[in-house]
């Protein structure tokens, strides 16, 4: 496998009046993703996850800002890359869609509402590649849509014409019209109905398998990341607190958090058993704690969880930012409870 | 788990239908029919899911249970008697409704004082001011919303979603209801507090025997906290029974779609992606379909199907409306459609 | 509240609009305080221009005018307020009864309101005024004001309407509450700035109505009011005259009371819709740049 993104000590923030109305809504976020690979980012509200995709796809607006960090992007063949958070709007056109595209929730905010599929295809087609005539553009705008299961004919259509579901594949289709590296998710199925999520995450998984670029998918549905994802990152409170493969995570969940997440949806399969959700809210980026933004929820904390931030350490399965569970692993001991400024393994 | 009583249902929908009026696909004005000839009934202390995906009904029939929507045909009774043309008011005393979206369904400029203490008044009018208090507060613990004074005080801008949906709850519970009917109260909640709210409605229904509908679109969760499970599509109840039994055991082929299509976490990635069937999106209720309205996608379709509207049928405990089980006493389970999916 | 009042552009409005209130109030009082009477004839000064006995000058008969300015304060306030405060009940009652109610009420209210909509106002007030000989100011104020409702209670309904579709209401309706204190206790504080705003319009549209009146002569010709002041001015022939004293002042100060009602619209704006707040938008430029120069990149947009 080869690197094809690596996200380095990312800081994401919102912007206030005054300095002390700055939100960090991502801090510190660092992973990478293989060519062809499928990692998920689960995370509730307020978790940071789609401000990070926003950040990581240059798509973010004011008062958001990035003080710091790298998103390095490697295009076939190039072994150096290219950081996407200091290149300037001409050289970032160059990937746009044609290595990056994105897919996100609403796909009638997505697509343009005054004009056909067809011409929205073309321009995208077009914009990778200027050769091509009309019959081209045509024969590949069907290709694209059958890909997704759409019949032909829906080129012609107009968004508002065509059903939720119909809609979102749609969206795809467009996504992979100039066979991209890597492809952005921000909820794809959240606004349609399960029989057609289904269909859908199998479409992406077969198209996956086919044409070997990679998702970043972002959603607040664990479970569903369980079911197609490769790794999974999981998000609280702007911080990436584990990640780990899927299996891992679902199987072996390390992070509190992750444990108390992947009880929280009831089985279909499993005997019915009480099970309880994470007690509290989760927190507010505004006010966020000195310590481990979980540890006001989580039931296994100790003094130094309020005092100390873990920090994100290999320990053993999976990457995790949890002083008990590093100290059980005995990759870190627990740190005193006094504030330190740094926790090295 | 389901209790029963002699009495007869506390609340019933007899071959309701709500009518709205819509066009079709081509513009033309047509009768849509919501809800289409339901009868569902609710036991005294049980909770019964309401399971389907959206332009199923099921908010629709809700909302019709709670009188917002007039019956266009069929009636709703309360212990048996006709509800049309009755009071509000004191209709209200016994069934409640609480929203999907508790963003929206709160007046977020009013305290949670001024939000409970309000229904309180209007149904115990004669209470005095600390009364009122005294028994906001109570509420407020029953909803786990504790210390109590520390909320009551406060405007909902400065709860969390799951805070609100708690209050939402309360402000139901304030009428000492028989009935409470949630349109998907957990939908627009974080994944880790989804439960606590179910837990929130088991313990209701324990502890003051309040019956309750829970309307969902999330096959899991209806699993984990009903006793009865009712499956509309496009209008229709298609499948009805014991939670476990059909969920164990789904007969209609819709449900069985449902059943597959829904995410399971003890599931993870495949090696090898499984083929899609390539199933259509659900009827739209404005759609002409004759016959069975689930026939277009069925994988069973039989040539019955597209000729006659199936009536209920009794396999075992549970109603399922499918020409496959006319006149087979105890069927062999109908082909699922994701077979392969299934551990 | 707490917002409203943190904002420059409302606070200098309020306070405006407070100075001419209290001027209304005190405003005779304080003048026959400072020994002056507005209709008091000085025969040695007649249209002279302002000097220290006569602050603002003198009129062709001699009259003080700043006496009359003051005095005249309470006329014009009055009449704004009487008109802005009759139009805006009428609109918030009949919006929102319409708004709420929909169906049938709504469809015959709605047709009355455009009907109503069509009347030339200002002509039909002309009407009034000129049968109604020398009518009182309270009389063209309730004129004013009864012909200045249908507009708004248009945006009311607009409004009230989507609140009614909001789930707060249908929760309501559902709890056993009554239509009316839904309407009063619930909806109506969610309107709080259209009225506001509404009001701001009304009051400012009084005082220019009843001025317009008063210069056309069909005003009450024994008050003293701003627009009586401009009438006379304009009938002496001051304005060819360049008699400036006579009638830029009670000109300018309807005109500032318009900039008052003006800045706390933009104000009440800015608080309800914070992406008017342009500063945030320029931090963030800025902070980019920064960002961009200290990292040695070329600054982009």
């Amino acid at each position: 496998m080869t690197r094809l993104l690596e996200v380095s000590d990312l800081d994401v923030v919102y912007l206030g009046l005054t300095d002390e109305g700055n939100v960090r809504a991502c801090a510190d976020i660092n992973f990478t993703l293989e060519r062809g690979e499928i990692l998920g980012i689960a995370g509730e509200s307020a978790s940071g996850k789609s401000t990070l995709l926003t950040a990581v796809t240059r798509l973010q607006q004011a008062p958001a800002v990035t003080p710091k960090g790298s998103v390095r992007f490697y295009d076939a063949g190039d072994s150096e890359g290219v950081d996407l958070i200091a290149a300037d709007e001409k050289a970032l056109r160059r990937y746009r869609w044609s290595d990056i595209s994105i897919v996100m929730q609403s796909a009638m905010a997505c697509l343009n509402p005054v004009t056909r599929l067809e011409a929205q295809f073309a321009d995208a087609l077009r914009a990778h590649d200027r050769s091509l005539n009309r019959a081209q553009i045509r024969q590949r705008t069907a290709d694209l849509l059958a890909m997704v299961g759409i019949a032909p004919q829906a080129m012609g259509k107009f968004a508002h014409e065509l059903s939720g579901g119909m809609r979102q594949r749609a969206l795809i289709a467009l996504a992979l019209a100039c066979d991209p590296d890597l492809i952005v998710m921000d909820e794809p199925t959240t606004a349609v109905d399960v029989v057609m999520q289904r269909q859908i995450l199998n479409q992406i998984l077969r198209l996956q398998h086919e044409l070997g670029f990679a998702v970043l998918f972002v959603t607040h549905d664990l479970s569903l990341l369980l079911e197609m994802a490769d790794r999974i990152a999981i998000m609280y409170g702007g911080r990436i607190v584990e990640i780990g493969q899927a299996r891992q995570i679902a199987d072996d969940p390390q992070h509190p958090y992750t444990r108390g997440l992947r009880n929280a949806f009831p089985s279909l399969t499993e005997p019915r058993r009480e099970r309880h959700g994470i007690p509290r809210s989760p927190p507010d980026l505004r006010k966020l704690p000195a310590g481990c933004a979980f540890e006001p929820r989580c039931d296994e904390s100790v003094a130094a969880c309020a005092a100390v931030r873990p920090e994100l350490l290999d320990i053993g399965p999976c990457l995790a930012a949890c002083h008990v569970r590093a100290a059980e692993r005995g990759v870190a001991p627990l740190p005193t409870a006094r504030p330190a400024t740094e926790v090295i393994a | 788990m389901t209790r029963t009583t002699g009495s007869g249902p506390v609340l019933s929908a007899d071959q309701l239908s709500i009518i709205f009026d819509g066009k079709d696909a081509a513009g033309h004005a047509v009768e849509v029919r919501a809800c289409n000839k339901v009868s569902l009934d609710l036991h005294a202390g049980e909770i019964v899911a309401l399971v389907g995906e959206s332009g199923s009904g099921k908010t629709t029939l809700a909302r019709a249970f709670a009188r917002i929507f007039a019956p266009d045909e069929g009636e709703i009774r309360f212990h048996g008697e006709r509800i049309t043309g009755r009071p509000k008011r004191s209709f209200y005393r016994h069934v409640q409704l609480v929203y999907q979206d508790p963003f929206a369904s709160l007046n977020s400029l009013k305290t949670i004082r001024h939000i409970l203490g309000r229904t309180i008044r209007i149904h115990k009018p004669e209470l005095t001011r600390s009364e009122v208090t005294a028994q906001i507060l109570q509420l407020l613990e029953m909803v786990a919303l504790t210390p109590a004074e520390d909320y009551i005080d406060r405007f909902p801008s400065s709860l969390s979603g799951g805070q609100r949906q708690r209050i939402s709850i309360a402000r139901a519970l304030a009428v000492e209801p028989d009935v409470i009917l949630a349109d998907e109260p957990t939908s627009m909640l974080d994944v880790s507090i989804r439960l606590d709210v179910l837990n929130l409605l088991d313990a209701i229904r324990r502890e003051r025997g309040v019956t309750i509908l829970y309307i969902t679109h999330d096959i899991a969760s209806a699993r984990y906290v009903s006793d009865r499970m009712c499956v509309m599509y496009s209008g229709e109840l298609v499948e009805s029974g014991p939670t476990e039994e059909v969920v164990s055991n789904p007969r209609h082929p819709y449900t069985q779609l449902l059943l597959a299509s829904a995410p399971d976490p003890s599931r993870t990635k495949p090696a090898e992606p499984g083929d899609t069937p390539d199933v259509d999106e659900p009827a739209d209720p404005s759609q002409a379909i004759s016959g069975c309205r689930f026939n277009p996608r069925c994988p069973a379709v039989m040539d019955r199907c597209t000729a006659e509207k199936p009536p209920l049928f009794t396999v075992g405990e549970q109603q399922v409306k499918c020409w496959l089980y006319d006149g087979v006493e105890a069927p062999t389970r109908a082909r699922s459609t994701d077979e392969e999916h299934r551990p | 509240m707490d917002r409203l009042l943190r904002n420059p552009k409302v606070v200098i409005g309020l306070a405006i609009l407070a100075f001419f209130v209290l001027v209304a109030i005190f405003g005779p009082w304080l003048i026959s305080a400072l020994g002056l009477n507005p209709r008091a004839v000085d025969d040695g000064a007649i249209a002279t221009p302002p000097s220290a006995d006569h602050w603002l000058g003198t009129n062709n008969t001699g009259q003080d005018l700043f006496a009359q300015l003051v005095v005249g304060a309470r006329g014009s306030v009055v009449v704004g307020a009487l008109a802005g405060t009759i139009a805006t009940v009428m609109a918030v009652a009949v919006g929102t009864t319409s708004g709420y109610l929909g169906g049938t009420a709504d469809r015959t209210i709605n047709a009355i309101v455009n009907v109503l909509m069509t009347l030339p106002g200002f002509a039909l007030l002309f009407i009034i005024a000129g049968y109604v000989q020398n009518a009182g100011y309270i009389l063209i104020a309730l004129v004013i004001g009864l012909l200045g409702w249908p507009g708004g209670a248009r945006s009311i309904r607009a409004q009230t309407l989507s609140l009614r579709n909001r789930d707060f209401t249908s929760a309501l309706r559902t709890t056993g509450e009554s239509t009316w204190r839904i309407i009063l206790v619930e909806v109506i504080p969610h309107l709080g700035g259209v009225i506001s705003a509404m009001f701001l319009s009304a009051l400012v549209g009084g005082i220019f109505a009843e001025s317009s009146l008063a210069f056309l002569g069909l005003g009450d010709t024994s008050g003293i009011t701003w627009g009586t002041m401009i009438a006379q001015a304009q009938s002496s022939g001051a304005i060819l005259r360049g008699q400036w004293w006579y009638f830029l002042p009670p000109g300018l100060c309807i005109a500032i009371i318009g900039f008052a009602t003006a800045l706390i619209n933009f104000g009440l704006d800015e608080i309800t819709n914070p992406k008017l707040n342009s500063s945030l938008a320029a931090r963030t430029r800025r902070f980019n740049a920064d960002l961009a120069r200290a990292n040695g990149r070329k600054v982009t947009a």
